[in-house]
Order: C-alpha cells, then structure tokens, then sequence
C-alpha cells in the first residue's frame, strides 16, 4: 500500500501541447525523517487492532496491548510465494503485459513450459533452473488467515506476447547462432531483459542447447517483471519444442546457451509497496564449463558491463583460463536487401551487412573469419563490447576479489518480504503491503 | 534541502498518428494525485511506447546533471518547455500526409529532479556516463529511454512530462524544427 504522495500542479491539453508536472513535495521531509521499522510497524499494529474488532476476522488476540496482536517476520519471497501462491498478497491484481498475441494459444500446453524448454544434455541439465517456467501450474499449499482473495492459478492470465523488441532479438540470435553454430567451445550466456534474452535464445534454439536460468516467479506488484519473460516463452514454446526434439542425441552436442534476465537486481527500496521477486543468477562453476569441454564464454548485454552478481563467476573463469567476452545485440543490424555474402541468409548481421558479417570472428577470434569481410563501420568497441574485458568489483553482490570465493555476497534483505504473524495464534494473516488482507484493509484512510 | 540531480530527455520523432494518440492517452490518464508505484508504472508504458518506436526518432538531446544549482535551474527550464507552450505550434499545420514530402514531427520531453546520493540517482549517474562519440547514437537514447522505465520515484522530487502536438494536424514542420528554439536538438545517428 503506498501513499499518492506526488500531486500534479500544471496540466494542458491543447493542440498544441499536452503534459503535466507533479511535485513530491513530502520526500525532503520523508527522507529528513525516514520512518523506523518500529514506528512503521506501529501503523501496521494500529491497523490490525481495528481489524480486529470491526471486521471480527477471529485473531486469537484478548490482549489490548497492540504489541501482542501481531508481529511481521521476514521471509524469502520465493517461499512464500510457493507457499501462499504466485500473487501472495496481491491476489487479484492484474499483471501487465507489454505486447500482442498473434496466435492461437492453448494453457492446457503450459503444463509441459518446464519440459519443452529444457536442454537436450543430460550433462547440461543439472545447471539448468526451472523455477519460473513452473510457475504457471503450481499450487499453494497453504492460505493466509486475513487474505480473503481466491487464488487464480498463473497459467489462467499468462498471456503469450512478442512485441517489437522481442522479435528484433529473435532475429539477432538466428544472426549469432549462424556465426557460432560450428564453434563448439563457446558458452552463451544472454543477460538483457528477461524477454529479450528468451526471444534472443529462441532465435539460437536451433543451433544451441538452451539453459534456462530464471530463478524467481512472477508477482503482480513484483520488483522483476519475470512474467513478462514468461509470457515471451509461452509465445515461443512451440518453436522451443521442435528444436530441442532436433537437438536431442545431435553429434557434436550443441554449446549451450543460458538464459538471465539483467533485472534480477532491479533498484528497489523496502518503502515501495513493490514485492522482492529479485534474484542471484546461478552460472555453472569454471570447474564445470570446462568439463563440458568450453573454453570461451561471450557474454550478450546491453548494459556497459556484466550485472554485478556475474563478476565472481567471470573472474573465476578468467582465472581457469575461459575466457569472457562481451557483444552488445546492437552490434547487429538489420541488412539492407542489397547486401548479399555467400553462406549468409540472415535477417540481421553483424555490423549491419552481410559483407561484414564474418568480421564478428576478427573482432572474437573463436575461428578464422570465411572469406573477406570488411569491417564494419558501425561497429566499434564502445558499441560492441568486444574490447572488454571484466576484471574484480566489489559490490553487494560480487567480492571484487581476484581469486572470489565459492559463494557470492548477498546483502541483508535481498528477496524477502515481510509477513504479518498474529502472535497469539502464530497464524501468518498475510503481506505486510497487502491490499486485499483484512487485517490491513480496516484502516481505510491508510493506504492509497 | 537535499541535493537535487536532473535526468532529462526529449525525444523529436516523425509524427506517428498511432504512437502520438498511444502516448497522448497515457499523459492524459494520468491523475492528478499519484504514488510512486504508479509513477513507476506509468513511466514505463511511456519508455515502452518509445523503445518500440525508436526507429521514428531522428532528433532528441538527453542530459544527466548532478550539480544542484544545474538541476534545480534546468528543471524550470524544461518545466517552462510546457507552461509557457514554447515549442508548441500556435496554428494548425494540416494533418500528416503519408503522400506529400514534407514530413510532420512530435517531441516528447520527460525532466525528473531526483535526489542526490539515492540509489536510484546513482544508478542513473552511473548509466548516463556515456562516452563522447556515442552521446547521439540511437542505441544510446534507447539506454536512456530505457532508463525511465527504471526509476525508483520514491526517489524524485518532481517530474514533468510533456508531448507536442496534442492534435495530429499541429505537428511541428521542418521550417519549426529550424528554429533557433530547437537548436538544441541533435541529429540521432
């Protein structure tokens, strides 16, 4: 629940012009006096006390002290979350989904989302994670005593969607894959937004063994908007399918591409009334990468460099002598028709050209480039990446040490929620930002 | 008074009467009061509706300043973009037609005072620290269009946001756009 605390002072709309201005004239005063976990809890408390006696929910509360009502506890949001269902919380608020459908969709085949994205390797198939491609069937276990909301089960309003983003990234993973297909040492790993990175691994599914990574699930007030991924692999599921049925037994076996989404530690303060979905990315170890016979790992991002939970495991790899590159999906355009190279039959190319195409292997020395391509003008370091190299960064979630340690950083309070607990009864009443919860729905002048 | 920074960005796109009537319609759903999860929500359709259309723009300047008299000044500057209607057209210029030469343009301008030292404001400090060369490049102002879509608004003082014309046939012209008013204007490369 959070409070409207930006007011609009200037509108137009005219025919030449139309906007608005807002002024959030409390946060100097919020901020000058940032409000205490007890003093918020004390709101919390003051709620549940009236909860109590007018809506008379059966809190096993005889006490007037408000401390002896209730207590909120923290705990990790992906438990909840398989707990008390996908929305926990927030049942019943829509989940948004940015793009269109434009074929025929059966739920009834979200059931098997989990087994036709799954790699073909068996070797590979311990690394991967299907935490959020099982979303969409799971069922909780338990419900919140003040949380009065049925529960809708994900696959009843997941949407399949692609939009113009996603469908420009399908076309520069078919443009990669065509460049890498032969090279069997390289390991893939696509970190943009979760829905660009599955539309960028669909593109190479033909070629790549896919290796889901998304660790978290949807939330309709969620930090990570992973249903949007999720919608993107539903649109895509078929297609996944058909290619790791063609993948399956293949000689050589296909490098595999894994899949992260770079906003699994999107910027988050606990005054929001967002739920914590975010989450570390798990890579397999350097040790691993090696036995599965990979030597190079080239690192797909729009970011200026590699998320900060990626540092460790990169630095580790560069220590065992696999070495990290980084391409930006921009270093590949789409080419003119008039732009023709033997062997090259893709929509976008690197560098924007079929001529300029093979330059990608100057540029990422993998194998010798085919012909003579020229070099491509729109390609620079600074645009591609190709020149970075990663190096140790302290952060909350990487040691910047140069010989990192096995487990990652994480700071206090990283993907948890608070939970309210009535003391008296030890019944979890629910979200302490529920809208719907009864216990916090009785103050009504409360939340927004 | 805590420091202020400013992340502002204005975008100049061929007049697309599909994507004009899509963002006209989601600056004029926005209520008059709004917390900052709407703020959040709100701001993303917008960098959404422009990521999508990217390829429309060929103009548009972005600025990052975390000099609080800057930001401050700035912030009144790009405020007074609206109130005083000073890029708008004060007469039709007809409707755009795909069949005659001379094009219609739209802006878009979105101006954020945010606090200074915030997570989000360094966040944002950290992304716009682009090199020289690449200030103008489309993939750049996608970076940067991107980056309303991330903001914390816990985190923002004030905002505006504005789009000009409210009506297709008010479109700025090529003659407008050469106007010293919009010379600050790049050319998207």
């Amino acid at each position: 629940m959070e409070f409207d605390t930006f007011r609009r002072d200037e509108f137009l709309e005219k025919p030449g012009i139309v906007g608005a201005r807002w002024w959030q004239h409390s946060l100097t005063a919020i901020q000058a006096d940032e409000p205490t976990r007890r003093s918020s809890l004390g709101v919390i408390l003051g709620i549940a006390a009236l909860a109590t006696v007018g809506i008379g929910i059966g809190l096993a509360s005889s006490s007037d002290d408000d401390d002896e009502a209730i207590q909120d506890v923290a705990k990790t949001s992906i438990e909840m979350q398989k707990a008390y269902g996908w929305a926990f919380g927030a049942a019943g608020e829509p989940l948004v989904f940015d793009g269109v459908t434009e074929k025929p969709f059966s739920r009834d085949t979200l059931a098997k989302l989990w087994s036709d994205l799954a790699p073909s390797r068996e070797d590979l198939a311990p690394y991967s994670v299907r935490t959020l491609l099982q979303a969409p069937t799971s069922a909780p276990t338990l419900k919140t005593a003040g949380d009065p909301a049925p529960f809708v089960p994900l696959e009843q309003v997941l949407k399949p969607m692609h939009n113009t983003a996603t469908d420009a990234a399908f076309s520069v993973g078919q443009s990669l894959a065509s460049l890498l297909k032969d090279v069997r040492d390289v390991a893939v790993v696509v970190d943009l937004e979760g829905p660009s990175s599955v539309a960028l691994a669909a593109g190479m599914a033909d070629d790549f063994d896919v290796v889901f990574l998304l660790d978290n699930w949807p939330h309709p007030r969620g930090v990570v908007t992973s249903h949007e991924a999720l919608a993107v692999a539903a649109y895509y599921q078929p297609l996944f399918d058909v290619a790791r049925k063609s993948r399956v037994g293949r000689k050589p076996p296909p490098s595999p591409v894994f899949v992260l989404d770079s906003r699994r530690l999107a910027d988050y303060v606990d005054a929001t009334d967002r739920f914590d979905n975010r989450w570390v990315a798990r890579l397999p170890s350097a040790t691993a990468l090696k036995k599965l016979g990979l030597k190079h790992v080239l690192y797909v991002t729009d970011l200026t460099r590699e998320v900060d939970d990626l540092n460790d495991d990169f630095v580790a790899y560069e220590n065992e002598s696999i070495d990290v590159r980084y391409v930006r999906p921009d270093a590949f355009g789409k080419r003119p028709l008039s732009s023709k190279a033997e062997g090259v039959d893709v929509i976008m190319c690197y560098g924007g050209d079929a001529g300029s195409h093979e330059y990608f292997f100057v540029h990422y020395p993998y194998r010798a480039p085919r012909g003579t391509p020229f070099e491509p003008t729109r390609v620079k370091p600074v645009v591609a990446r190709y020149n970075y190299r990663v190096s140790p960064r302290a952060s909350n979630f990487s040691s910047g040490s140069k010989s990192p340690p096995a487990s990652k950083p994480q700071p206090a309070g990283f993907a948890v929620s608070k939970v309210v607990f009535g003391k008296s009864s030890g019944t979890l009443l629910g979200w302490t930002k529920s809208r719907t919860g009864t216990w916090n729905r009785a103050g009504g002048s409360w939340g927004g | 008074m805590m420091a202020r920074s400013i992340f502002a960005i204005e975008l100049c796109a061929r007049l697309d009467p599909q994507l004009r009537a899509h963002v006209h319609g989601l600056l004029r759903n926005l209520p008059e009061r709004m917390g900052p999860q709407a703020k959040f929500e709100a701001y993303r359709a917008l960098a959404w509706a422009w990521r999508n259309n990217l390829h429309l723009v060929e103009r548009g300047c972005w600025d990052f300043y975390d000099d609080h008299d800057r930001a401050t000044k700035d912030f009144t500057m790009w405020s007074q973009g609206m109130t005083t209607e000073e890029g708008a057209r004060t007469s039709p210029s007809g409707r755009p037609d795909p069949y005659r030469p001379e094009p219609r343009y739209m802006t878009f301008t979105a101006a954020l005072l945010l606090q200074r030292g915030s997570y989000t404001e360094r966040t944002l400090a950290t992304r716009c620290a682009v090199p020289q060369p690449s200030l103008w490049m489309r993939s750049t102002f996608g970076a940067m269009i991107d980056n309303l879509a991330q903001i914390n608004f816990g985190n923002v003082e004030a905002d505006v946001v504005y789009l000009i014309p409210g009506d297709d046939s008010w479109g700025l012209t090529v003659e407008d756009l050469a106007h010293q008013k919009f010379h600050y204007l790049r050319t998207v490369t």
